[in-house]
C-alpha cells in the first residue's frame, strides 16, 4: 500500500506544476493500492483554489481506486511525541500523520519532500519507507503564454 | 458516497483472529476494504497508463485560459504554512 503526500496529488492534476513529468513518470510505474489522508485531502485543497482542478482530484482518486487512510486515536501520542521531537524543523500535522499511517501499517509513503528521505526518519528512529524518483530542489514551471 | 454493508461468512478460526485484531484496537472494516483494493489490485495486474489519465483528465477538466491561480511551491513548507494561514485570515 501507498500513501500519497501532497506534493504528489498537486503535481498530478496540474500541468503547472514543477513536479508534473516526475509524478506522472511515477504513476507509469508503481502499483497501489494507494490511500489517502483526510489532511493531505485538506492541504491539498487549500492549495487548489479552482473547481476544475479539484475536480480532478476527484477524478484521479476515483481512477487509482485510492483508499482512505486515518490515523486512529490509539497513535496521536506517537503523533504529537514525533512533533515535539522534530520541533526545531517545524514539521507539520500531515507530515506527522503520515509517518505514523505509514509505520503503523507498514506502508510506502508517495512524496518529493526531501526531508522524509534526509531528516525524518519512524517514531522507532528507523528510516521510512518511500517510493518515487529522487527529490531535487526545483522550481514552478511559469505559465504558458 | 455511502458505503454499502457486506456480510461475510467467517470460519470460527477466521472469527477468532477477527476478535484478536479487534481487541488491538484494529477496524476490521479497514481491513477488509484494504484486502480487497489489494486483491483487485493484484488480479487486475494492472498499472496506471500516465498518458491516457492525463489526456482523460484534461478533456474532462480542461485548463481555462487564465490558468490556475499562483501558488506557494509545494515542497516549502513554510510558505505552503503560510499560504493556509492567510487564507483562514480572510474575512467571509
Amino acid at each position: 500500500m501507498i500513501l500519497i503526500d501532497t506534493n504528489v496529488l498537486v503535481a498530478l492534476v496540474d500541468e503547472h506544476d514543477g513536479l508534473r513529468s516526475r509524478a506522472l513518470a511515477d504513476l507509469g510505474k508503481l502499483k497501489g493500492p494507494f490511500e489517502v489522508l483526510d489532511a493531505v485531502l485538506v492541504e491539498t485543497f487549500f492549495l487548489l483554489n479552482e473547481q476544475y482542478l479539484r475536480q480532478r482530484v476527484r477524478f484521479l482518486l476515483e481512477r487509482l481506486a485510492a483508499g482512505h487512510a486515518h490515523v486512529h486515536a490509539d497513535l496521536w501520542s506517537s503523533v504529537f511525541d514525533w512533533l515535539e521531537k522534530y520541533a526545531r524543523q517545524e514539521p507539520d500535522l500531515c507530515d506527522a500523520l503520515l509517518i505514523a499511517a505509514a509505520t503503523h501499517q507498514r506502508c510506502a509513503i508517495w512524496t518529493y519532500d526531501a526531508e522524509f528521505t534526509k531528516l525524518w526518519r519512524s517514531p522507532e528512529g528507523k528510516p521510512l519507507q518511500l517510493v518515487g524518483s529522487a527529490t531535487k530542489a526545483r522550481r514552478r514551471k511559469p505559465k504558458q503564454p | 458516497m455511502a458505503n454499502r454493508l457486506l456480510n461475510v461468512r467467517l470460519t470460527p478460526e477466521d472469527e477468532l483472529l477477527a476478535k484478536r485484531l479487534r481487541a488491538r484496537g484494529l477496524s476490521i472494516s479497514d481491513i477488509v476494504r484494504r484486502a480487497l483494493r489489494e486483491a483487485a489490485a493484484s488480479f487486475e495486474n494492472t498499472r496506471i497508463e500516465p498518458a491516457e489519465l492525463e489526456a482523460e483528465m484534461l478533456r474532462r477538466y480542461p485548463t481555462p485560459d487564465a490558468g490556475p491561480a499562483e501558488r506557494p511551491d509545494t515542497l516549502n513548507r513554510r510558505a505552503v504554512r503560510e499560504h493556509i494561514r492567510a487564507k483562514l485570515r480572510t474575512p467571509r
